[in-house]
């Protein structure tokens, strides 16, 4: 059978074919390991080592150019495990400050990782730390000192904002998909993790020529194939650092959160959130003591409460509250509402604080009459058909304000704060069997409203700007790379006339002029302002305070508040109204530097304010620095 | 007893041999790898190669008790020896640990093992035993799909796995297809389409259409000696016409540039021109195999491109690139000059054992597994090398001579079998290490660290031994 031949013939072809690829392996192998030098000059009883260089991360600058974020060198030992031959490990312990359980554990750890290769043995020495030990360091076989340059910063502020830097975790590395290594840093939070792309720059590479001992002999073609690394991007930022410093220091000592924005552009000028902590804590070798010093803190100072402090706004709601009654037409500028006393429901009542009758919605505002907003709750409701289209149409209008929702500020983890849905009553009262008067203290920023800081102040410079807002935002500019800033320039429409604002306005002018807020009033300055007092089940209440200045062409929109500080008059009206003065005037007035001088003392918490480890560079070496490094901004 | 002896007496002697040298050759190089001038015994069970040592003894025990199972036994559960493995194959794919980027690996307790390694058996086993079935049949249109499909099933299953090398060791059995006589274009095109969409992916578009063409003109050239044994005058006329265009495409194209396509067309319409001269010839055949390549290079340019532009979704693609080494790219780069300086650096006798300084450093990433053969070539030389790939292509070759003299097909497609996947898994794994396969990462069989691997290509390598001692019978 001649087909069956020819099968059979295959076999040879197989055969051949497997002969010839093996073939061709040999001719390989005899021009690699005979013939070509080319590989075996380079190897020669070596190595290449490819080792990564760290660029610089970026630099931050505040809005009038201060310095405020930079890198320091600093050094970390490195270890091979295999060079480690006859070494005094007590003397080695002694230099280095470390114990003895220490040096095992980490000379096991290394030879686990490779006995040949290099390891970290400590991380982040600052250079007089380095620079006691240099010295011995020939001693030590094996042990070498590698550059990795640690943050900086030079006010001891702003440290929520900025947020942290740290190494990666085996999250981020596979989040990356291959960009992050081992021991690399990344931002955690803050703008240095909202920034991450455009501060951390571009990893460089070198190729180290080594020998079989694992020591370097020179770079692979004298470094011709090594990439240098890109520097991060240096990045402008919104804030006022000074501004930022002196309402950290007012609020010190004291638990609660402020948040002052620019109306007319949406740009942050300081955000605080206390207790606060020194950025310079989470930085070197002292980092993780003091991270975990700060995790463990009571009072939470690792907690950013500008974005995810939930508060019922209280009283501060008014105004908006005002503003969505008189967009629905339910509430004119003339309207007034009796106060008995509080607003009367069958078998209950909301109190009132005793004032003069509110004949109008700026009188309403300034008198901050409970009655007054339970009404327009309560008439903004009744002009909606049914009382769910009407608590529907409560949180579409807030969604539009910010409130509810998220700002969309460039700082990671905001939170939304809370606007109850009419599902909410269905749930308490059953379906269809509530209206507006089981809900009417919404009116006066109660029940289920919550709100955080930030949402706030972004009402107020809405209020300010009459209608509309920018996303807040805290960059202002990045080196090279204006695109980002887009989403920033959209202005954001809230859906309300301006029309209307005039009078809110005026109305939280006259809180100030004649109101519950006197003790905001600032020479020269007409500050419009609301107090709250957010009720707090747990102790005392909220002190609320936000406020905008000037009345016409606003230059900032301030809210804050103080947890447990009582009225709102008590200490977020004053501390609100020195950062007013401070930002617009730039400097205090004298007939207030007493109350300033109060506020700063005022301590309202058990657990004092936490202290670093190491202290904090002094205001001298920080100047000094600041001389050095600011001549090389581009 | 008197069975069991007279299975010694029949088993291979020349391939249990060169099984064992490959064994004591593995642990060697193992040893060498982990081998710690301070620490290391050979005798020390927690260290890699004392782990080795292990699986080469429980790969024995299961080996030698293979040799006393019935031989009937593995054509009788081919097939359900092949569906369970199918099962745990989908199983994998939704339980799997994902390692290195691939979910091909199963955990059963603290042991890892991957289901691939004796998939591989089992599916030798089921085309021996289909194709057996078939044998003296027509092969008709389905009896075909159903071959392509036992083959084709389970590596599709392992492609989803993210598992590339596996995958091409299964593609190895178009060996086996062709050998029992299927049509060689069949195979071809076939082994093309999955070739090309791999090799695409690795090194774009261009330098695959290059290879389909120089595979043509190879093809064409064979076939016009025929046409000049034949019918002198024309066939010499067409051979000068079509060596010519060869050089006009590989000076016109300058072999890679991005005019290529056009001048590919251009070739195209020359040899067609080509063909009208000579299409009288009765001797010469041209018309399929250029449409076939017409069909692939139209694929190969455009169809990949297609389908990773706006049939797959960006990280799909990435998956796919990741696994194929593409976007790791700098990476996979160092590992390979790393590993031809360690090769090179052996010389002709090499450094000696245990003192290759460059596996002493662990200059060479994964070198207990994927780049072993560096070990080799550091302490042996070119030698070691050379001796230990020709132990290799005896085996390899030894296993054929045993599928030769086998009376049933179904021994005879199941000794093809393991000898194509010992060959393709040489073939990538030497073939990268030496830089002239992109790095795919398949271990090198006894050889490489790895219990799974050890034990399944014994088990692969026993089940040969003991249907070959009833090389007498007729096994269906």
């Amino acid at each position: 059978m001649a087909i069956i031949d020819n099968v059979k013939s295959r076999s040879y072809i197989i055969q051949g074919v497997i002969v010839a690829i093996f073939v061709v392996f040999f001719i390989r192998l005899f021009y690699l390991q005979i013939i070509d030098d080319t590989y075996k000059q380079i190897a020669d009883d070596r190595g290449i080592r490819k080792e990564q260089v760290d660029p610089d991360r970026g630099q931050i600058f505040d809005r009038k150019g201060r310095l405020i974020v930079y890198n320091e060198p600093s050094y970390k030992l490195m270890v091979v495990p295999s060079q480690v031959i006859d070494i005094d490990t007590v003397r080695f312990c002694e230099i280095l400050g470390v114990d003895k359980p220490f040096f095992i554990k980490k000379m096991k750890e290394a030879k686990n990782f490779s006995r040949v290769r290099e390891s970290v043995f400590l991380s982040q020495m600052s250079a007089e730390e380095f620079g006691s030990i240099e010295e011995y360091l020939y001693e030590f076989k094996g042990f070498y000192a590698a550059l990795s340059p640690v943050r900086k910063y030079t006010y001891p502020a702003a440290a929520h904002l900025l947020g942290y830097v740290a190494e990666v975790d085996s999250n981020d590395i596979k989040k990356s998909v291959g960009y992050y290594r081992n021991a690399d840093v990344i931002g955690k939070s803050g703008v240095e993790k909202s920034y991450e792309k455009l501060l951390r720059g571009e990893k460089g590479y070198r190729n180290i020529v080594i020998d079989r001992f694992g020591r370097e002999v020179g770079l692979l073609n004298n470094g011709s194939e090594d990439i240098a690394p890109v520097a991060g991007k240096n990045l402008t930022l919104t804030i006022d650092i000074e501004l930022q410093a002196y309402a950290e220091k007012l609020l010190a000592n004291k638990r609660g959160a402020l948040v002052a924005i620019e109306p007319s552009t949406g740009e942050i000028l300081a955000l605080v959130s206390t207790p606060a902590y020194d950025p310079n804590m989470l930085v070197g070798s002292a980092r993780n003591k003091n991270f975990a010093k700060l995790a463990l803190n009571k009072e939470n100072p690792l907690n950013n409460r500008a974005l995810s402090g939930y508060y019922p706004p209280g009283s501060t709601f008014k105004p908006v509250m005002a503003a969505l009654g008189m967009d629905v037409g339910s509430l004119t500028a003339d309207q007034g509402y009796n106060c008995p006393g509080g607003y009367v429901m069958s078998g209950h009542k909301v109190d009132c604080h005793n004032h003069p009758y509110a004949s109008n919605v700026e009188l309403g505002i300034g008198h901050s009459c409970n009655a007054y907003f339970c009404y327009t709750f309560k008439y903004f409701m009744e002009a909606h058909n049914t009382p769910v289209e009407g608590m529907q149409d409560f949180n579409d209008k807030l969604a539009m304000w910010g409130i509810g929702t998220k700002t969309g500020i460039d700082i990671p983890n905001e939170r939304n704060g809370n606007v109850p849905d009419p599902e909410d009553y269905d749930k308490v009262y059953g379906k269809g069997r509530w209206k507006a008067s089981n809900c009417v203290t919404l009116g006066i920023g109660q029940d289920k409203l919550i709100v955080t800081p930030l949402q706030s102040a972004n009402s107020m410079a809405i209020i300010a700007n009459g209608g509309y807002f920018y996303t807040p935002h805290v960059l202002k500019y990045a080196e090279d790379a204006d695109t980002v800033l887009n989403k920033f320039l959209v202005r954001r429409e809230t859906g309300i006339s301006d029309s209307i604002f005039p009078y809110i306005q005026h109305g939280m002018a006259g809180a100030v002029n004649y109101g519950t807020a006197r003790i905001a009033q600032i020479d020269s300055v007409q500050v419009c302002g609301k107090t709250g007092t957010a009720e707090n089940p747990h102790g005392k209440s909220h002190s609320w305070f936000s406020c905008f200045a000037p009345e016409k062409n606003p230059q900032i929109a301030v809210a804050i508040i103080v947890e447990n500080g009582g009225w709102g008059a008590t200490y977020a009206a004053p501390i609100a109204s020195l950062i007013t003065e401070m930002y617009i005037n730039g400097k205090i007035s004298e007939k207030r530097k007493a109350l300033e001088q109060r506020m700063m003392d005022a301590v309202l918490i058990d657990v004092p304010q936490p202290k670093p480890e190491v202290p904090a560079d002094s205001a001298k070496q920080v100047q000094q620095v600041q001389a050095a490094l600011l001549p090389k901004k581009q | 007893m008197r069975e069991k002896s007279s299975i010694m007496q029949n088993v291979d002697q020349l391939a249990i041999g060169l099984y064992f040298a490959l064994l004591v050759i593995g642990l060697l190089t193992v040893f060498a790898v982990s081998y710690d001038p301070d620490t290391s015994r050979f005798f020390n069970f927690s260290q890699t190669h004392g782990k080795q040592m292990v699986w080469m003894f429980i790969s024995l025990i299961v080996g030698f008790s293979i040799l006393t199972f019935d031989s009937t036994f593995f054509t009788k559960f081919a097939i359900i020896l092949y569906a369970v493995t199918i099962g745990i194959f989908i199983l994998t794919f939704l339980v799997a640990v994902d390692i290195n980027g691939a979910r091909s690996w199963l955990q059963v307790g603290s042991f890892q093992f991957q289901p691939a390694e004796f998939g591989k058996t089992t599916t030798a086993l089921m085309l021996a035993k289909y194709l057996s079935i078939i044998t003296g049949q027509a092969r008709s249109f389905k009896n075909k799909m159903i071959a392509y499909l036992i083959i084709g099933v389970p590596m599709g299953i392992i492609v989803l796995q993210s598992d590339v090398g596996s995958a091409l060791v299964y593609g190895s059995l178009v060996f086996v297809i062709y050998r029992e006589g299927f049509p060689v274009y069949e195979v071809l095109f076939v082994l093309f389409i999955g070739l090309c969409f791999v090799f695409s992916m690795i090194f774009g578009g261009d330098p695959v259409a290059v290879f389909l063409s120089i595979t043509i003109w190879v093809w064409v050239i064979f076939n016009s000696f025929k046409l000049i044994r034949k019918e002198k005058i024309k066939g010499i006329i067409f051979l000068v016409l079509f060596s010519t265009g060869i050089l006009l495409f590989l000076l016109g194209g300058e072999l890679l540039t991005l005019n290529m396509i056009a001048v590919v067309t251009g070739l195209l319409i020359f040899i067609f021109a080509a063909y009208y001269i000579v299409r009288k010839l009765k001797y010469f055949k041209i018309w399929w195999p250029v449409l076939i390549y017409i069909a692939l290079l139209g694929f190969v340019i455009f169809g990949v491109e297609y389908i990773t532009t706006s049939l797959l979704e960006d990280y799909q693609v990435q998956r796919i690139e990741t696994l194929l080494g593409i976007s790791d790219d700098a990476d996979a780069e160092y590992n390979v000059t790393q590993s031809k300086m360690t090769i090179g650096s052996g010389g002709v006798i090499g450094k000696g054992y245990l003192n290759g300084t460059l596996t002493q450093s662990e200059q060479v990433p994964e070198q207990s597994t994927d780049f072993i053969f560096c070990t080799i070539g550091e302490e042996f030389g070119f030698l070691g090398t050379f001796i230990f790939l020709l132990v290799y292509l005896l085996f390899i070759l030894r296993i054929i001579f045993i599928a030769e003299r086998q009376r049933s097909p179904f021994s005879r497609v199941y000794a093809y079998c393991v000898a194509s996947f010992f060959f393709l898994q040489i073939m990538i794994n030497v073939g990268m290490t030496i830089g002239l396969i992109p790095v795919i990462g398949i271990p090198l069989p006894f050889i490489s660290y790895g219990g799974s691997s050890v034990l399944a290509f014994s088990i692969l390598v026993f089940i040969l031994l003991r249907i070959d001692a009833d090389r007498l019978l007729i096994l269906r």
